[in-house]
């Protein structure tokens, strides 16, 4: 399963999207050059190189790469590439990066617009919650953790009840959600991301 | 005969909780290679009727015996008995590797040293006794089962033990005419002592499994 | 802002072991005796270090030879009262533990994604702060809830360093895979029944097998009967226990062992009772049974200091306070009286012109009929005949009665210890209530050679030096806010968890499975293997791969590292930490003898955390570096090893000697000692309720439950499960803070049929055992060269008669396999387990972690890939315990081993010991 290589390595869910991104975008564009593009908005957050995220990407089959020597396809890896005595050593190589359906799946399957609407098709006893949420974040300074825990506390569908044997469920859970769908971001306080507008004009 | 001392362990079977320390107190002491052990602790399997069964531990190392058929047959007189000690041991310096000793042991104690390409086998930590202490399987044994000396000294630990222990309880590994000095305590409360009904093969006591049947 | 520098006085005061802390304070540093030096030269290069083994829980005595900076030889301190010299397979391991090529030497950091097995080595500066980064921003998105800490066996571990952490942190999810599974049910239900202490012989509160031998004998009372109910000294704390237990058994100490499994102990019993797993609580209800039956119990010890005689509200299952029928105050209770034929309040202690009826049911003034606790005890227990008993535990009745009367005859010089194999199955708490009522009966409770003992850990609820923050303060300001408290997950179902401040396993792999009630982001672990010791490993790894961020602290590369970790820490092994332990009545020490590579003692990870989290602002975590705010008691987080060594000093010194000046040097210069003679030691505890109390001398002291007498008939167990206080001191009224909350769990112990049970599983018709070996604690020395060489592989045990059925010979590789996954053995044919029972031990194998598939590891040998801890399969009421020990299973013949695993002994040369300086450890190279 593509969505593993995310679901099982979450953190570098923004970093592994921000690659395959910018290969959609830029298809046919050299991987040094896409690296160094990827290099320019890189967030220290994200922990590893745009490197090692295009490896992962690579090893997950959501990338493809094409070797050219000297402009030409070369059937082989880089590494293949450089011990092959048949090219000549001052051949110019390139590998280039391309978007498999693996990859173009993975992108679908996190667009925010998707996830967003998924999250709150699936639970509809919540939708309620999302939209107050979305709509706090929507302020001018976004809106913090606290005041997220207020607004949510006192909402009843996050109240445990008796009669349902229905559980508390607490406000992390709705702020969770709505991050890992794309709704809300973390900048400093909460945001509501385009997505997430989007969703609450409609 | 010069009147020599009888060195040798006397172990309590009623004490031992087959727990392995003094297997393991033995190869860190001696510095003992990954496949060889110079006192190999072997489960009496149960049996009986299930579930009255009987089981005991049973440590398996030199026996010091008597008339010792290993320094016998050594063609080098790399296996020799210690004047001073008593203790049957092994001269490595001497040793050609040729085995015969290890096919002589009645008990399959003698172990083969790949990488010095020699015969080994328990010293009785002679490098500690000779300076007043215990052997490490007897120090770290937790069942307080071992006990090493001279069984001629009637204040050695072994001549003590021996002496608490009834009669019928005392029991040797079986004896073909090499007078094995080693002794083991198995009072009937705690099980039937078996070791005759193990005598059919040389290597009996080494087995893949770790235990005896 | 209030301080909280809490002396050791006023622990005494505010803790709920106040009686017991009290007895110990007239120890004094006069006490204190001449012994060997701690390190004495040898030669010019041998050093000989007295010190203390962590290879499990038992802290045996050890002298570590130290050369050149290097430890070169274990043995047994003969000078130690516990173990006496004995070293064991585990703790002599310790050098091929610590100089192993496969300990984790420097902090690491994943390259690539999770499984990758890639690892780059960074600093310890950058570790603690790329981890703190995600902490700290988590904490201001999510709050804390986002975390999870847990931990586990190995090493030296602080079990409650994760607690700690999270009392600072603020809130969030701390779990162990014991706990619930392992000494919790004991320690926590075994206290609030007899009030006094557990009977684990594991876990230290077992004292007085110790006494003989060194107690004069004209003092000593050495036990007549020892009861081991699924205990294995032999096996477990093979040179304290297993030593001690030897030796009282060949001075004529009779014993019964209930196990299914013919451990050394079981073969040299008195009476072998091999239970079918699972089925513990159906024999303590007929042991309970025929105690009364025959009327055998303690007459006047459960007539005056048990609640047995007093009447019971049917309604509400409490108790009757006087107050309630108009009759006395709100702390007498009510007793039918045979002269007066009447309800009467029977006051504290006993008045002795009552005369209490015991059993019967009686009409009260208010027109309701109540029974005594005692006649509902009786009419609980009367279809427990040893006939049904025998039925459904596979037990010959015959053989269950002997048992029975070889333990009366010893009583009540006798007593009953509880291992830990009723912990591992979903009657967990119903067995611990079954052990102490027992012993309650027959009065086996504070009697010279009994096994319940008032020499209780003084630090309850165990002997830790590193402790939360407020454990025994409420009002502490670094202690976890009771909201958050509240909120952890499967705590307010599974009130007992409480006791150790933990969360629910399952429940937290379900909260990172939904998201719901919250989801925790941030795992930090220290221990071995958690995917080898949890049950139904699969779902643990599947949930554990989904956290945002996992770090690992450990000394060994396990699988929890290689497959789930993007953080390894490199911990110190036994060898290299510090710490102190009471045996009996003397203090000892763990003496650092080397400290390798940038490794270090796991306090020092969470105090770096707690540092970098402070610089980052969090306002605790800044607190719990002042000492005006944390406290002395406590403890500041330290900055350096040096710092936590002299809060140990400190620690034991007020805490046992008297004196509040003691640092590391001047413990290190006296230890080990008597913080109290042996004689004091052992009269402490012996009739310790008839002693004055202390706050009113002209009261007995009684014992540490509500009632002030043992609790048979525990009513605190509905308390407990409304309102959660954990002493079964709440009210009626359900916390209206705590939802859902629990059942109201049951006064009295019953028996639950395994949920798979053999008796209808025609799928799988065989019941799974486990139990300990010698060579290993837990999931530790896999991968050190003589423990493997000596166990390879894990053996299944089947009796001939099952392995004849299933057509298997001696030697073959097999498949085990539950409804939850499958995994391999090798048969051993053998009648050291009944027909049908299956014996085989937790296992997994480092060879397979340099793999192309290091899940292999984990998985081609682990029973805990066909245990339970699925929602489907019940847990235990009160604690939440998922069943390890008797589910049922399916056997079939395997074409061979496991691809790549290691079997001969020349296969384990790659991990043979490789000496290596002493560098100083972690500590060297950094400080927060």
């Amino acid at each position: 399963m593509a969505n593993e290589l995310i679901e099982h390595n979450p953190l570098l869910k923004k970093p592994l999207l921000t690659i395959l991104s910018l290969a959609e975008r830029r298809a046919g564009e050299s991987r040094s050059s896409l690296e160094q593009t990827a290099l320019g908005s890189w967030d220290d957050a994200y922990r590893q190189s745009p490197s090692a995220c295009v490896d992962i990407l690579l090893r997950g089959g959501a990338l493809g790469e094409q070797v050219l020597v000297d402009g030409e396809p070369y059937d082989g890896t880089i590494e293949d590439m450089q011990f092959d005595d048949s090219v000549s050593e001052d051949a110019v190589a390139e590998e280039r990066l391309s978007v498999t359906d693996v990859g173009h799946e993975l992108l679908e399957a996190y667009a925010p617009g998707r996830t967003l609407r998924a999250l709150i098709a699936d639970r509809p006893l919540y939708r309620d919650v999302f939209a107050a949420i979305l709509d706090a974040c929507d302020a001018e300074q976004g809106a913090t953790r606290e005041e997220l825990e207020r607004i949510v506390g006192d909402m009843p569908q996050a109240q445990p009840n008796p009669v349902t044997k229905r559980a508390a469920v607490y406000p992390q859970y709705f702020i969770d959600a709505l991050e890992s769908a794309g709704g809300i971001a973390w900048q400093g306080t909460w945001r509501t991301t385009d997505a997430g507008k989007a969703h609450a004009a409609a | 005969m010069p009147s020599m001392a009888r060195n040798c362990l006397v172990i309590n079977l009623d004490r031992c909780i087959g727990c392995y320390a003094c297997e393991v107190a033995c190869k860190m002491e001696n510095d003992i290679a990954l496949g060889e052990r110079w006192n190999k602790v072997v489960q009496v399997e149960p049996f009986g009727e299930f579930p009255d069964v009987s089981t005991y531990w049973l440590p398996t190392m030199c026996q010091q015996c008597e008339d010792s058929p290993c320094t016998h047959v050594c063609p080098t007189g790399a296996s020799y008995r210690d004047e001073a000690t008593g203790m049957v041991l092994v001269n490595k310096e001497k040793c050609i590797g040729c085995k015969y000793c290890m096919m002589a042991c009645p008990y399959g104690v003698r172990s083969w040293n790949k990488e010095q390409r020699v015969v080994e086998k328990c010293t009785l930590c002679n490098h500690l006794t000779a300076a007043g202490e215990k052997p490490a399987c007897v120090k770290n044994c937790c069942g307080k089962a071992r006990f090493y000396g001279d069984l001629d000294d009637p204040n050695s630990d072994v001549s003590k033990e021996l002496a608490a222990a009834s009669p019928d309880a005392i029991h040797h590994l079986p004896d073909a005419g090499n007078g094995p000095l080693s002794a083991y305590i198995l009072s009937p409360r705690f099980g039937e002592w078996r070791a005759d009904d193990l005598t059919q093969t040389t290597n009996l006591y080494v087995t893949t499994e770790g235990s005896v049947d | 802002m209030a301080t909280t520098d809490i002396s050791r006085r006023g622990f005494v005061k505010l803790g709920a072991f106040a009686a017991a802390a009290a007895a110990m304070s007239g120890s004094v540093g006069s006490n204190l005796v001449h012994v060997e030096p701690a390190v004495a030269a040898e030669s010019s290069e041998t050093q000989k270090v007295r010190t203390i083994c962590r290879a499990c829980l038992n802290n045996c005595g050890m002298i570590a030879h130290v050369r050149d900076g290097k430890v070169v030889k274990l043995e047994g301190d003969p000078d130690d009262p516990m173990n006496k010299g004995a070293a064991c397979v585990k703790g002599l391991a310790g050098i091929q533990a610590l100089y192993n090529p496969n300990r984790i030497k420097y902090p690491m950091k994943r390259v690539g994604e999770r499984g990758s097995n890639e690892w780059e080595r960074i600093s310890w500066e950058q570790a603690i702060n790329e981890i703190a980064d995600v902490m700290w921003e988590y904490y201001q998105k999510e709050g804390p809830k986002s975390l999870v800490c847990s931990t586990g066996g190995g090493g030296n571990p602080q079990f409650f360093s994760p607690a700690r952490f999270l009392s600072v942190w603020g809130g969030g999810n701390f779990f162990e895979p014991g706990c619930a599974q392992c000494y919790l049910p004991r320690n926590h239900m075994e206290f609030c029944l007899n009030g006094t202490a557990d009977t684990s012989l594991a876990d230290g509160p077992v004292t007085e097998v110790y006494l003989p031998g060194i107690l004069p004998d004209s003092l000593c009372t050495p036990t007549k009967t020892y009861v081991m109910w699924g205990v294995g000294p032999s096996y477990h704390g093979i040179g304290s226990t297993g030593r001690v237990v030897t030796d009282l058994r060949n001075n004529g100490m009779k014993t019964v062992v209930i196990d299914p499994r013919l451990t050394p102990d079981a073969a040299r019993a008195d009476v072998w009772l091999a239970i079918r797993p699972g089925t513990d609580v159906a024999l303590m209800l007929a042991w309970m049974n025929y105690i009364i039956e025959n009327e055998l119990w303690d007459k006047d010890f459960c007539r005056e200091w048990t609640n047995l005689p007093f009447l019971v509200n049917e309604a509400t299952g409490l108790t009757y306070r006087a107050s309630d029928l108009g009759l006395g105050a709100d702390d007498e209770y009510v007793v039918w009286d045979k002269a007066t034929n009447g309800a009467k309040a029977m006051p504290y202690p006993f008045d002795p012109a009552l005369d209490p009826q015991m059993f019967g049911t009686y009409e009260l003034p208010n027109g309701e009929k109540a029974r005594t606790a005692f006649q509902i005890m009786k009419d609980h227990v009367a279809e427990w005949t040893l006939d049904k008993a025998a039925d459904i535990c596979w037990l010959n009745a015959d053989d269950i009665e002997k048992a029975i009367n070889i333990y009366v005859e010893g009583c009540p010089n006798a007593g009953i210890s509880l291992g830990v194999a009723t912990d591992q199955a979903r009657n967990s708490a119903q067995a611990a209530q079954g052990d102490a009522i027992l012993d309650i009966l027959m009065g086996c409770i504070r009697q010279p050679g009994s096994i319940v003992q008032d020499r209780p850990c003084y630090v309850e609820p165990c002997n830790y030096v590193v402790q939360p923050f407020g454990l025994h303060h409420p009002d502490h300001p670094l202690r976890m806010p009771e909201e958050e408290a509240n909120a952890r997950l499967g705590y307010t179902e599974h009130k007992g968890l409480g006791h150790w401040l933990a969360s629910h396993i399952p429940t937290v792999l379900k909260a990172i499975e939904t998201g719901e009630p919250y989801r925790p982001r941030i795992w930090i672990e220290r221990s071995g293997n958690k995917l080898a010791m949890i049950g139904n490993a699969t779902r643990f790894y599947n949930a554990m791969m989904t956290t945002d961020l996992n770090v690992h602290m450990y000394m060994h590369w396990t699988t929890t590292s290689v497959c789930l970790a993007d953080y390894v820490l490199p911990t110190a092994e036994w060898l290299e930490t510090a710490y102190a332990q009471d045996r009996l009545n003397t203090y000892a020490i763990r003496r650092p003898c080397t400290q390798l590579y940038e490794c270090v003692d796991e306090c020092m990870h969470w105090s770096w955390l707690a540092a970098a989290l402070a610089e980052r602002g969090h306002q605790r975590a800044i607190d719990s570096f002042n000492p005006d705010i944390a406290g002395k008691f406590y403890g500041t987080y330290w900055r350096t090893y040096e710092e936590y060594k002299d809060y140990v000093g400190y620690f034991v010194g007020s805490f046992y000697y008297d004196r509040d000046d003691w640092n590391w040097e001047k413990f290190d210069a006296q230890a080990p000692s008597e913080y109290q003679t042996i004689e004091e030691y052992a009269a402490k505890s012996y009739n310790s309720h008839l002693f004055p109390d202390e706050d009113n001398p002209s009261l007995p002291a009684g014992f540490h439950t509500t009632s002030r007498r043992c609790e048979p008939y525990f009513d605190g167990n509905i308390l407990l499960g409304n309102t959660g206080a954990v002493d079964g001191t709440g009210t009626m009224e359900p916390a209206s803070d705590v939802y859902p909350k629990s059942d109201n769990y049951n006064p009295l112990p019953y028996y639950l049929e395994p949920f798979e049970s053999p008796l209808t599983d025609t799928e799988y018709p065989y019941v799974l055992t486990q139990g300990r070996l010698p060579f290993f604690h837990h999931g530790t020395l896999r991968n050190t060269p003589y423990t493997r060489e000596m166990y390879p592989y894990p053996e299944t045990w089947i009796n001939p008669e099952t392995a004849k059925e299933i057509g298997i010979e001696n030697g073959d590789w097999l498949w085990l396999e539950s409804r939850r996954g499958k995994t391999q053995g090798r048969a051993r044919i053998t009648k050291s387990v009944a027909p049908k029972v299956i014996y085989q031990e937790r296992y997994w194998n480092p060879e397979l972690l340099d793999s192309d598939d290091p899940n292999r590891a984990w998985q081609v040998m682990n029973i805990n890939l066909l245990t339970q801890n699925n929602d489907e399969c019940p847990f235990n009421d009160v604690y939440g315990t998922y069943t390890l020990r008797g589910i049922t299973i399916k056997i079939t013949k395997a074409d061979g081993a496991p691809e790549g695993v290691w079997t001969e002994p020349e296969d384990f040369t790659p991990w043979l010991p490789e000496p290596s300086e002493n560098t100083g450890g972690g500590n060297a190279v950094y400080g927060a």
